[in-house]
């Protein structure tokens, strides 16, 4: 049980950022907003990483998906450079 | 009624004319369907993140409407016939058509653009 504590690391707790500010609209018309929830390479990021709750993940990837396919957002940058 | 959003993308080489001319012919297309146009929204020309026909730029247009279901086919089927459209997409905004509040919550999104929205308060 001690070595469990001393383990874990200090973290921070993760928290939604669509949750905590309601002024942050998930639209595939704003890929701003969106991109910051991607990977450089254009991956949608997992809520594990970013804290994203499950109904605005949810709506995130929809809207991401959207805005790929009409060119706001890279489906990949590996044909680019 | 039903409330719908259409974005589309044109060509970037189109001239000056035949840029307004497609305005047109949509925003008529519209009309004649017995729809409402609620706003029109030109985004300019903007880079694309990658590639369409060849393209890497293209004009983005923003339909705000309304009208019965049919319309958005019509308007979908024209924008497919016609090549100077390189992509188009509708969603559905709102099942009944309200006079006065559509064109309100069309403007609010611009109104209140920048927020601010930084991404720096997460670690």
């Amino acid at each position: 049980m001690e070595e469990l504590k001393i383990k874990r690391p200090y973290a921070r707790r993760k928290f939604c950022r669509f949750c905590a500010d309601k002024s942050l609209v998930i639209d595939y018309k704003r890929p701003e907003i969106l991109r910051q929830f991607t990977t450089e390479r254009g991956k949608i990021m997992p809520r594990r990483i970013t804290g994203t709750c499950a109904k605005h993940q949810r709506q995130l990837a929809n809207q991401v998906k959207i805005a790929r396919i009409m060119a706001l957002m890279p489906f990949t940058t590996a044909v680019l450079k | 009624m039903r409330v719908y959003e259409t974005l589309y993308l044109l060509r970037p080489d189109l001239s000056e004319e035949e840029y307004a001319k497609v305005l047109e012919k949509f925003k008529g297309l519209i009309q004649r369907q017995n729809g409402v146009l609620i706003k029109e929204d030109l985004w300019g020309k903007r880079d694309l993140a990658y590639p369409v026909q060849k393209f890497m730029q293209g004009y983005y247009v923003l339909l705000h409407y309304a009208g019965e279901p049919g319309i958005s086919f019509e308007l979908e089927r024209e924008m497919r016939l016609d090549e100077r459209v390189m992509k188009y997409h509708t969603i559905k905004l709102q099942d009944r058509y309200i006079p006065g509040e559509a064109e309100e919550k069309a403007q609010e999104p611009e109104q209140k653009e920048e927020p601010e929205t930084t991404p720096s308060e997460e670690e």
